[in-house]
Parts: structure tokens; C-alpha cells; sequence
């Protein structure tokens, strides 16, 4: 299959991701959005190390599905915290650093 | 040395700047001992020159001491020049002289003053810049010593300013000599704007010769002359308490006493006699000003001496007083007669500083209270004072061989007989003559109504201060012993030669180079007024005799009963100063209230300051919006500015060069592109400015040859196709 093709997958991963993380409520659904978006940049980093035959790419790969893990902890920690403190996880309710 | 004329005025600045920085942390014996001793000085070296140096230079101007350059700018220099001749030098002696009598006389009055340091701080520099106003040769350094004059007369009037009003009437004296300071300025202006220079010999001389500089009309048909003289008139008239500027003295009386007597009687507010005299051969001119300027001293010496009849401070009779006999010495130099007005200065000097040292010093023995109604029978208390009391109001009433009677004579018989006026206003003389002799018989009077009440009768003190009734200390009666000798002999040097021949006129002959020769008065009409003066003033003191002797009597009281009006309207000083206070200051304080609400509150405050605030706060309140701390809402202008940004990266990159060679009509371009890959954009080049592209496409180079030469706009597009993106690169080149 020609790059492009992988590209535009990546690309309409990347949309819903995008689209989940600005018009989703859900603090949860939010975060999931997020790893959405992280997998559509690993598969473009795989789709152009495949073309241009460089190894980085792949490389780069690891670090992302690894930095998706720790944000996913770490955000669902976060998440866990206010639901706790605020018995709700919805966006709209969590703005208190506001001017 | 003798030359160094810069010495005179130079010790009393330097003990006034001495005590003003170091004179607290001395001692009163210290502190009076400097003080005097500047003074002391100064009139030492003063009657060294004029003495020794002087005589042999009088003809020829006299000394000079030119310090340096002062400023100059275009066409005006100004030196920090003095010059000493026979008018300044004896102005100088005698501000030295009185100077140092009341310097020492102060050290008696003031020795229980909490602030002894200041109070001779200030009168060391009221000497030196006096000096510098009688030495300065030039008018800009007269106006530096007469502003600083006018600088201590607020500084001392002031002196207690723990009280308002000695504050306000400081605030007043100055105020008031703004109004002729502005008419000095104007004076000096137009005098620059005519002859080109400010020095005084120059003005002098340009005077002297008629110049057409200063005879060509300005204004309403007179000549510069006229106006130039007429406002230096009008500073003298602030300084030297004049109609209409003359309401500050009676309230500079909130003063010390030795202040009244150095500052506001015999020194600074004869300044204004001493310019117009300096200026003379300028008045001269206009017969016009010279005219003004009798008219008005008349009209002051007559209202003045009629005020004086009404008041029952003591200090302020003097004050009156003052007024008036500054009244005689601008008819003196307003008739031409310059030394005859100079003459008055020389005596008044003397024996009105003696009264007010009388005045202090009876004050002193009351325990401050000025109040002639609440004196009497003091001649026995205070032996010494009242000798030189006797002396001095004798003198001032012109009895015959005193000073005032020779320095008023002169005055009188000049205005009779001078002919400055030209036949138009040659009714002028006579009329101020005559002005002056009523003005004489009021000075007779009230002056004796103050002895009569201060001196003989009974004691109408409060018990109290009867017994605390002392004669002053040694350094109080000195001073005043040395004036009444003054007030005696001080005459003698202006004897007219109808009465010692050849030997008469001293002053007039020793002023002649400065001022001019002095007027020629017939022996007959000498006589004539001499012994019309005795009469006026016998006359004077009798009538006032027949109503106060022995304290106020049946016809005084008579006389008020009769005529309460006139009374009150005396008393209340014809309610001058009410008029002034409705007619200038109310309107002038509406005004600054007005522009206090409008240009301050509103404008400045409301507007300006509180626009700022409430346009900040706007936009606060405008950008907090923005921060609704809705993180999805950031991130979506995150997402809008981040592909606004990759829109604006993805143009194509500038050419690392731009290569333009011309070649007669002919011109090559080419782009240097390291990054750009070939072929993958598109060149368009305009190269005659018309807006349609010459040549296009995908190689960055291009030529073109011009049909004709000039100035053409060279226009590179640069067009990436994939994303859609363009830049434009303009250059302009010359073609010949």
C-alpha cells in the first residue's frame, strides 16, 4: 500500500481525536481522545519510517505508546482525584481556575 | 583691591551663607558677631572707596568692576558688571552705614528671638543684594538685586510666620511688587527692543544724546521713551510703596522692628527713587513720564500723610509716614531734580530709621505693644529715646537747620522752579509745589500727634507693663544716638547756596556727574519757600499741639464728633484695600476656584487620571472573558492558532539572496534558493511595475531588457502550487 494511504487513516484518526477532545463533556472520553490522537502520530511515524527506510521512526514509536501510558495513568489519576472531590467528571463543572 | 568692588556685596552674601548653613550651631554672640561684622566690613571698604578712590574718578563715571560675562545671546551681552559712582557709592554708604547701626541695634531687639540666626542671616543677605541693586551697572543686575530684595522684605515680613497674618502680609508685599517687577521687565524690554543694550552708562549716554532710537514714537503718539520709562516707573512705584502699589507697607509692619526700619524705610523702598534717579537722563526725555511720575508722588505724599492721621499703631503712622516722604523724593526726581531727591533719601534715611528704632525701642520698654493709645508720658521712662525722637521728628517735620528741612526745601523750591515740563505741562511744577507744602503741614501733624501721644500726658498703659517701663540696653540706644546725630547734621550737606554761598549743594555737586547739574533756584523764591516751610511746619505741630498735647483733647474730640464720616473713612484708610480686594483679588480667586474645579477636578482628575482606570478596567473585564478556565476552549484556539501558523510556515521560504545586475537596459534577476527543491515552484517576474507578470516560470532566474530608462518597481512572485501559498519580493532599480 502507498504512504498516503496510511497518512490519510492517520489523519482521519487524528480528526476524531481532535474532535473528541474539544467537543466531548466527558472527562474520561476526553482522555481517550487523547490516546486516539497519540495513535494516529505513531502510525504516521511508522508510515514514513516504512517509506524513507529509517529506523528512527520506529523508535520514536515506543517512546509515544510509552508517554501514552504514563499520561494515561497519570490522567486518570488526576481524573479519579476530582471525581472525588466534585462527584462529577464532567468538563463544564471543572473550572475554577477561571478570571 | 579699591577696584574689587565685588567685595562690597560679596561679605554680607557670604555671612548670609554662612549663618544660613552653619549659624544654628552657634552661639547668639557668635551668630551677631559675624553678622555685623560682614555689614561692618562692607561699609569699611565702601567708605574706602568712596572716600580714597572715588573723588579722583567721580568726573569720569567712577570705579568699575566688571566680574566676567554674565550670558549673552544674539545681540544682548550681559556682564556681571558694578559700578560705583558718586549716586551708587553714596546709596552704598549709606545702606552700609544703616546697615550696621541696625545690625548692632538688632542684636539688643531681637536677643530673646528663639531664631537670632535666621534673622541675621536674612538681613545679611537683604545688605547684599541691596548692594548689588545700587552697584549693578547693568539693568539686568539691578533686577537680581532687586528681586533679591524684594525676596528678603517677604523673607522678614514674614519672619514670625507662626502667626497668619505677618504670613499673609508677606505674601502681600510680595504679590504686590510682582505687579512692578512686570512693569520693570517690560521697561527693560523695550529699552533692549530700542537701543540694543541693557548696560546703564550706554542707556545713559543714548539718552543723553537725544538718540532718535528712543524719541521715535511707539504707542498713542509718545515715544519709546515715554513707555519705557513709564514702566520702570511702575516698579518703582511697587517697590517704593507708590500709588497704586503702596497698600503692601502699612502690613510689612508685621516685621521686626529693625526690618521696618533698614528694609521699609530707609533702604530697599527708596530703590525705586534711586532707578528713576540712575535712569534720569531717560526721563528726561519724556517730559510726559517725568510728569506721571510727580503727579504721583505728590498725590501719595498728600493721601499718604492723610492715612497717617487715622492710625493708632504706632508703627504704622511710620508706615504712612514712609509712604508720604517716598512721595517727596519722586516729586524730587520727577521735577527733574535728582539730586534734590536724592538729597531726601540721603536724610530721610536717617531720621525715619531713627523713628522706627524709637519705635522699637518703645515697643521693647511695652513689651511689644504698639498701640499710641495705650502710651503716653513716656518721656521721663525712656530719657535717651525720646531725645532722638525729638530730633528725628523735628527733622521730619522740617524745622529749620534739621536734615529734613534742608532736603525738603530743596525739593519744594526745585518743583517750583524747574522747567523740564516744557510750556505744555509747565502747570505741573507749581502744582506739586504747592501739593507738597499741604503734604508738609499733614507730616507737621500727624507726626506730632504721634509724640504728643506717645511721650507728654499722663501714662495710659495698663499697670501691668507701667512698671516693666525700662530704657533699652546699650547696643538699642547707641544705634539710636548715631541716627539722631545723622537726622541732625545729615542736612548739612545740601545747605542751599542762597544760604552758604559757594559753600552750598555739596550733594548736587558731587551727584552732578551721575544725575546731571542740579536745578537753579532763584535766591528770592529760596527764601520764599524756606521760610513758608518753617511757617507750614511750626503750623503744623502747634495745630497738632491744640489737639493732642498732653494726650487727645476737646477739639479732637470735638472734631470727630463733628465730622464722623470723615473720620471713619480715614481710619479705614479710605478702604482701599477693600476696593483692591473686590476688584482684583475675588476675581482672581473665582478664577483660580473655576479652573481648580474644571482643568483639576474634571478635567485632570475625572477625565485623565479616573479615563485611564475605567479604560483599563474595560478591558479587563473584556479579556477575563477569554479565560472562562473551560480547558476545551483553549485547546480550540490552540487548534485554530496552531494551523494559522502552519499556513503562515508553509509559504514558501525567502531566497537566501536576490541577485539584480543591470546591464545598460538590460537586467537579470536571479534567486538564490539553497532549501527550495527545483521545480517544485513557480517565479513570476514584473519587471516594468505594471502588475502583469513579464516572465513565469519554474527556474528563479529571469532577464528583460527595457525599452526606456527611468525608475522601475521590480515585483517577484513566488507561488508554492501544492499548498496554494505565495510570496512577494519587491525591489526598485534605476535604469538609464
Amino acid at each position: 500500500m502507498p504512504t498516503y494511504a496510511y497518512i490519510l487513516v492517520s489523519l482521519a484518526l487524528f480528526f476524531v481525536g481532535t474532535s473528541g477532545v474539544l467537543l466531548r463533556r466527558n472527562a474520561l472520553i476526553v482522555l481517550m481522545s487523547v490516546e486516539l490522537q497519540l495513535a494516529a502520530g505513531t502510525l504516521a511515524l511508522l508510515a514514513f519510517s516504512r517509506a524513507l527506510g529509517d529506523q528512527r521512526g520506529h523508535v520514536f514509536a515506543f517512546f509515544v505508546m510509552a508517554l501514552a501510558a504514563a499520561e494515561a495513568a497519570v490522567g486518570l489519576a488526576i481524573l479519579v482525584s476530582v471525581f472525588r472531590t466534585r462527584r462529577t467528571a464532567n468538563l463544564d463543572d471543572v473550572n475554577a481556575l477561571k478570571g | 583691591m579699591l577696584s574689587q568692588l565685588r567685595i562690597i556685596p560679596l561679605l554680607p552674601l557670604l555671612g548670609a551663607a554662612y549663618l544660613i548653613l552653619f549659624g544654628r550651631h552657634h552661639s547668639r554672640r557668635v551668630v551677631h558677631h559675624i553678622a555685623c561684622m560682614a555689614v561692618g566690613a562692607a561699609l569699611v571698604v565702601s567708605a574706602d572707596a568712596f572716600f580714597f578712590a572715588l573723588p579722583a574718578l567721580v568726573k569720569e563715571g567712577g570705579l568699575t568692576d566688571v566680574v566676567g560675562t554674565w550670558f549673552a545671546s544674539g545681540d544682548l551681552q550681559v556682564d556681571l558688571a558694578l559700578r560705583m559712582d558718586g549716586l551708587s557709592g553714596l546709596m552704598c554708604l549709606v545702606v552700609t552705614f544703616v546697615g550696621t547701626v541696625i545690625h548692632i541695634y538688632s542684636t539688643g531687639y531681637m536677643a530673646h528671638d528663639q531664631d537670632y540666626a535666621r534673622f541675621f542671616a536674612y538681613l545679611n543677605l537683604f545688605c547684599g543684594a541691596m548692594l548689588l541693586l545700587v552697584l549693578g551697572d547693568s539693568l539686568p543686575v539691578m533686577f537680581i538685586g532687586w528681586e533679591g530684595v524684594g525676596l528678603c522684605s517677604y523673607l522678614l515680613i514674614g519672619f514670625w510666620y507662626g502667626e497668619t497674618a505677618n504670613a499673609s502680609a508677606g505674601k502681600k508685599a510680595f504679590i504686590t511688587n510682582r505687579v512692578g517687577d512686570l512693569g520693570f521687565l517690560i521697561g527693560m524690554f523695550l529699552l533692549f527692543r530700542a537701543a540694543g543694550t541693557l548696560d546703564i552708562p550706554a542707556l545713559v549716554d543714548t539718552a543723553r544724546a537725544g538718540s532718535p532710537t528712543l524719541t521715535a514714537t511707539l504707542w498713542w503718539g509718545q515715544p519709546v521713551a515715554f513707555w519705557a520709562a513709564l514702566f520702570l516707573f511702575l516698579g518703582a512705584a511697587g517697590k517704593s510703596a507708590q500709588i497704586p502699589l503702596y497698600v503692601w507697607l502699612p502690613d510689612a509692619m508685621a516685621g521686626p522692628t529693625p526690618v521696618s526700619a533698614l528694609i521699609h524705610a530707609a533702604t530697599m523702598v527708596t530703590a525705586g527713587v534711586y532707578m528713576v534717579a540712575r535712569m534720569g537722563a531717560l526721563y528726561l526725555l519724556a517730559p510726559a513720564a517725568l510728569a506721571i511720575v510727580a503727579g504721583v508722588g505728590a498725590l501719595t505724599a498728600l493721601f499718604a500723610a492723610v492715612l497717617a492721621f487715622g492710625q493708632n499703631d504706632f508703627k504704622k503712622v511710620l508706615a504712612y509716614s514712609t509712604i508720604s516722604q517716598l512721595g517727596f523724593m519722586f516729586v524730587g526726581v520727577g521735577t527733574g531734580n535728582f539730586a534734590g531727591g536724592i538729597f531726601h533719601l540721603f536724610t530721610h534715611a536717617f531720621f525715619k530709621a531713627g523713628l522706627f528704632l524709637c519705635a522699637g525701642s518703645v515697643m521693647h520698654a511695652l513689651a511689644g505693644s504698639g498701640d499710641i493709645t495705650r502710651m503716653g508720658g513716656l518721656a521721663g521712662k525712656l530719657p535717651w529715646t525720646t531725645w532722638v525722637f525729638r530730633v528725628c521728628w523735628l527733622a521730619i517735620c522740617g524745622v529749620p537747620i534739621l536734615s529734613g528741612f534742608f532736603s525738603k526745601d530743596a525739593i519744594v523750591a526745585g518743583a517750583f522752579s524747574t522747567e523740564v515740563f516744557g510750556p505744555h505741562l509747565a502747570w505741573v511744577g507749581p502744582t506739586v509745589g504747592a501739593g507738597l507744602l499741604a503734604a508738609a503741614l499733614g507730616t507737621a501733624f500727624y507726626m506730632s500727634r504721634l509724640y504728643y501721644l506717645v511721650f507728654t500726658g499722663e501714662c495710659r498703659a495698663d499697670p501691668r507693663a507701667r512698671e516693666h517701663l525700662h530704657e533699652s540696653p546699650v547696643e538699642m540706644v547707641g544705634p539710636l544716638v548715631v541716627l539722631g546725630l545723622g537726622a541732625v547734621l545729615a542736612g548739612m550737606v545740601g545747605v542751599p547756596p542762597a544760604v552758604a554761598g559757594s559753600h552750598g549743594d555739596l550733594i548736587g555737586h558731587w551727584l552732578a556727574p551721575a544725575v546731571g547739574p542740579s536745578l537753579e533756584v532763584s535766591s528770592g523764591l529760596e527764601w520764599r519757600v524756606m521760610v513758608a516751610s518753617t511757617a507750614i511746619a511750626l503750623a503744623g505741630i502747634g495745630l497738632a499741639w491744640l489737639f493732642f498735647g498732653g494726650g487727645a483733647r476737646e477739639p479732637a474730640r470735638r472734631f470727630v464728633a463733628a465730622l464722623p464720616r470723615l473720620v471713619a473713612a480715614v481710619r479705614g484708610k479710605f478702604f482701599v484695600d477693600e476696593i483692591y480686594g473686590g476688584l482684583v483679588v475675588r476675581p482672581l480667586r473665582g478664577l483660580a476656584q473655576l479652573l481648580f474645579v474644571v482643568v483639576d477636578r474634571i478635567l485632570i482628575d475625572r477625565l485623565l487620571v479616573g479615563g485611564w482606570t475605567v479604560l483599563v478596567d474595560l478591558i479587563g473585564r473584556f479579556l477575563r472573558l477569554l479565560q472562562a478556565g473551560d480547558v476545551q476552549r483553549y485547546l480550540a484556539v490552540f487548534a485554530i492558532g496552531l494551523a494559522a501558523l502552519v499556513y503562515v510556515m508553509a509559504r514558501p521560504a525567502a531566497p537566501s539572496e536576490v541577485k539584480i545586475r543591470i546591464d545598460g537596459r538590460g537586467a537579470v534577476v536571479e534567486l538564490g534558493d539553497r532549501e527550495a527543491t527545483p521545480g517544485k515552484l513557480h517565479y513570476g517576474f514584473d519587471f516594468d511595475g505594471d502588475g502583469r507578470d513579464d516572465r513565469a516560470g519554474p527556474t528563479p532566474s529571469a532577464t528583460w531588457s527595457y525599452a526606456r530608462s527611468g525608475h522601475y518597481r521590480l515585483r517577484v512572485r513566488i507561488t508554492d502550487p501544492q499548498w496554494n501559498t505565495a510570496r512577494t519580493i519587491e525591489r526598485t532599480i534605476d535604469i538609464r
